[in-house]
């Protein structure tokens, strides 16, 4: 039996020439690589925009022991090809019942909670990323747009999938207001410390 | 965006006396609803139980939809859900509520 372990890094940067190339979500992901590359796992990958097979990416998720999407955050949430990369993933891992036997309720019993059909049990699910939002913006009550949510909050819709699924969600890294005053080296610095207080 | 025709900035420019982030929304006075159906069944939200939602809403559940709107200065009014498609019995009801769900929510004499 192999026990390597194995990290599986999607990459779902989609690109605006001009305004928005992928390189900070590249970085991210190119230090994302190192880190498990040094402690002896082998890495996966998948960048979305560059396409995929939907029935090859469930039999990588279904290796790797860790996940994580590396994303910019447009318009309050993964770029559209994600959508896509989603619906197509995870209805093949649906259809082929290889993520999850279903919703979880059953006929047989009424009490099964909504949620609990996962069979991806054991593995862990991350998000990496980059936001115009200033960090100040969240967990905030007097923050009118946000009203005091967090950015596992507003990340909901995409955790959500892995943990219908059995995945286990573990702290979010963000690296905030890149555009205006973020300090993106800083960020860059510490994520290898945050991949290894939540993941090793 | 690019046009200027949504929002003016994100709130936070020197133009917009730096106010909060996601006040430099131009759409004041138009509202926004979802209308939505899931799978999911209505006993699965607002339930600290549930392991899935834990306690979140529906609305918490679609927040990434609403979020666009509020950016840009509209007014996010509670959605319509027709809940558990696959398996309930309350799809006829759900659709002949709606039209009083819209008179009410829209605030239509």
């Amino acid at each position: 039996m192999n026990s390597t372990r194995k990290v599986l890094l999607i990459n779902t940067h989609l690109t605006y020439p001009k305004w928005s190339e992928g390189l900070l979500n590249d970085a991210f992901h190119q230090k994302a690589k190192t880190f498990f590359l040094e402690k002896g796992f082998e890495v996966l990958e998948t960048k979305v925009e560059d396409g995929y097979n939907a029935d090859e990416e469930v039999e990588k998720h279904l290796e790797a022991d860790f996940i994580i999407l590396q994303t910019p955050i447009n318009w309050f949430g993964a770029p559209w090809i994600y959508k896509k990369y989603v619906d197509e993933v995870f209805n093949s891992g649906l259809h082929s019942a290889k993520f999850l036997s279903g919703d979880g309720r059953t006929r047989e019993d009424a009490t099964q909670q909504y949620g609990t059909g996962g069979k991806m049990q054991g593995k862990k699910f991350m998000v990496s990323s980059t936001w115009n939002a200033p960090k100040a913006s969240f967990d905030d009550p007097n923050q009118i747009l946000f009203e005091g949510r967090s950015t596992a909050d507003v990340l909901i819709q995409i955790t959500s999938n892995y943990r219908f699924c059995g995945v286990e969600i573990v702290a979010d890294y963000n690296c905030f207001d890149i555009f205006k005053d973020g300090d993106i080296v800083g960020c860059l610095e510490t994520y290898p410390k945050h991949l290894e207080k939540n993941l090793i | 965006m690019k046009s200027k025709k949504f929002l003016s900035g994100d709130g936070r420019s020197e133009a917009e006396g730096f106010k909060q982030y996601g006040m430099g929304g131009k759409m004041q006075g138009k509202k926004f609803m979802i209308s939505a159906t899931w799978n999911a069944p209505e006993v699965s939200f607002n339930n600290p139980e549930n392991p899935l939602w834990k306690g979140k809403t529906a609305d918490d559940a679609l927040f990434n939809i609403a979020a666009n709107y509020l950016f840009t200065g509209f007014e996010v009014v509670p959605g319509h859900y027709c809940y558990d498609v696959y398996n309930n019995k309350h799809i006829k009801e759900d659709l002949e509520n709606y039209p009083a769900y819209l008179q009410k929510v829209f605030n239509i004499k």
